[in-house]
């Protein structure tokens, strides 16, 4: 079995072909990073026509290993949701027009549990049960991952995102927009013990990063934001604060739910620090997954990892499959 | 040899057409949403069997998500042939349902939200030909202005604000027809699989 799958559920284009055996042929991403970078932000408009005039030449590059082209393949995998309506239409028409014209089955699949099986093509043999931080710009989620059937959120942010509080502090501190790697860089110079700030820990799991955000805010006011030590010292603090918050709380989830396994997914997991971290911090209690970080931004060789899981599980959507951009994390 | 036809840019609506040397071999409805247009499309396909050797689509302006629904899938089904496919602007595929006349005329159609979308053209040839780019007029007042000047306007939607009183010109063929003529002439190599675009109406402001 051999799937061609495709992402646009918000801001990279991407199309990748995986193999039954986890193989991964291609994965091509064209990210749209730049162009959203002067509004500071994702532009759902610009987006959608973005991930239109893309597609045809990203599924193209996808196919180019593959002998035959599309009828090297047995069936095409889709983000339905969750993610920006128009974005989703984009991909999910695509791919039934693909569908139609050459007779190939597809497979609608949610971006969450895409994260979370992007472990799978980093460790195939990776089994559940496991414990999986999620980290992005949308979402910082801890879930129970049972069985493919089976999957419970055990918390979740309350407010923003571990990713949305990078972009926002990124902001306060005058760098540029996707804020991840820019702290990330930023705070390779810096001092994380200079300034403390808080680490806000929630009971059952939950996170909530605005009051951290606040922190730096308050914190700015007595400090000069033009002073590159103080710029590098704020975001190493911050970059600390964040990755403690999330390795307590995935600590205590993992113990909860007693697995020796755990992965961490999600845009964030390509933060360095967060990686490492976790790697020290279970290195003698559990395995850990961490998939690599081209693997953890946007991409579409992680939907066509939870395609192969979910047409193995219940099958193609043989039927029309709609795109539903409030769809529930994780749901199958 | 036939050609696979969509216009999707009505809000909540859309046509699948098959069409055969500009007639019309089958049609169905699209009632909105991605699954919607899926059905109609394989429906149709299964009920008219022509070899598609070329896909038509209507790329806007109109609908936000069903010109983008409607220009993914004919992008992904010529993509997945292998074979041609050509863009046609929407407010085009209207002023073809009416047999041209020796005037400029302007193509309105209702935007919602009071909007109203609009595009000169002029004759060409059998049909007709743009006349400068759509644009999105925010309300009556904008629009008095726009159609100044033009000797008739193709109203389909009714969409003429109290106060103008412009000749207009009665559809003489349905949408799907005027679709099927308009795959006929649709000639050359068509538009590169990563050069698929939407037609985003200029907006004119609504303060003058
Ligand atoms: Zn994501």
């Amino acid at each position: 079995m051999r799937l061609l799958a495709i992402e646009t559920s918000c801001d990279e284009t991407a199309a990748a072909v995986i193999e039954s055996d986890w193989t991964l042929h291609s994965s091509v991403v064209a990210s749209q990073a730049q162009a959203h970078a002067r509004y500071g932000g994702v532009v759902p408009e610009l987006a959608a026509r973005m991930h239109l005039e893309r597609l045809g030449g990203v599924v193209d590059q996808a196919l180019e290993p593959i002998r035959g082209g599309l009828r090297g393949v047995d069936g095409i995998a889709v983000t339905r949701g969750p993610g920006l309506v128009g974005c989703l239409a984009v991909g999910v028409s695509y791919a039934q027009g693909l569908a139609l014209a050459t007779g190939l089955p597809l497979v609608g699949v949610n971006h969450m549990t895409g994260h979370v099986l992007a472990a799978k093509i980093a460790e195939p043999d990776l089994e559940p049960p496991f414990v999986a931080l999620v980290v992005s710009g949308g979402h910082t989620d801890l879930i129970h991952y049972r069985a493919d059937d089976d999957v419970v959120l055990m918390g979740a942010t309350r407010d923003d995102a571990a990713g949305e509080a990078f972009d926002k502090v990124a902001r306060m501190l005058g760098l540029a927009y996707p804020g991840g790697p820019e702290i990330d860089r930023a705070a390779g110079s810096g001092n994380p013990g200079r300034y403390r700030l808080p680490r806000p820990l929630l009971p059952d799991f939950n996170f909530s990063f605005s009051g951290l955000k606040t922190a730096v805010l308050y914190l700015l006011r007595g400090l000069d934001p033009t002073d590159p030590q103080v710029v590098a010292d704020v975001a190493a603090g911050f970059r600390l604060a964040v990755v403690e918050t999330l390795v307590a709380q995935l600590e205590a989830a993992a113990e909860s739910a007693g697995v020796s396994q755990v992965v961490v997914a999600g845009g964030v997991a390509s933060n360095a620090l967060l990686r490492e971290t976790v790697r020290e911090r279970f290195a003698k209690v559990a395995r850990v997954v961490i998939p690599a970080p081209s693997l953890c931004t946007d991409n579409a060789a992680m939907i066509g990892a939870a395609g192969l899981v979910r047409s193995r599980m219940r099958g193609f959507d043989r039927e029309a499959l709609d795109a539903d951009p409030g769809l529930r994390a994780y749901a199958a | 040899m036939a050609e696979l036809v969509l216009d999707t840019s009505v809000r909540g609506a859309g046509l699948v057409v098959l069409s055969d040397g500009g007639e019309v071999v089958g049609f169905r409805a699209v009632a909105g949403g991605a699954s919607s247009l899926h059905e109609s499309l394989a429906d149709l396909l299964k009920s008219a069997p022509a070899r598609v050797s070329s896909v038509l689509v209507a790329r806007g302006p109109g609908s936000y998500i069903g010109v983008r629904s409607g220009l993914a899938a004919g992008l992904g089904f010529a993509q997945g042939r292998g074979i041609r496919i050509h863009l046609v602007g929407s407010l085009r595929v209207v002023a073809e349902t009416v047999d041209p006349v020796d005037a400029r005329v302007l193509v309105l159609r209702s935007a919602g939200r009071g909007g109203i979308l609009g595009q000169p053209f002029v004759p060409s040839g059998l049909g007709w030909a743009e006349d400068g780019p759509s644009q999105l007029l925010s309300g009556g007042r904008d629009a008095s202005s726009f159609w100044l000047g033009a000797a008739v306007i193709i109203d389909p939607d009714a969409v003429v604000p109290a106060g103008a009183e412009p000749r207009r010109l009665r559809p003489i063929r349905g949408l799907e027809q005027a679709l099927a003529r308009l795959a006929v002439a649709a000639e050359g190599p068509g538009v590169p699989y990563d050069q698929v675009s939407a037609d985003y109406a200029i907006r004119v402001g609504a303060e003058r």
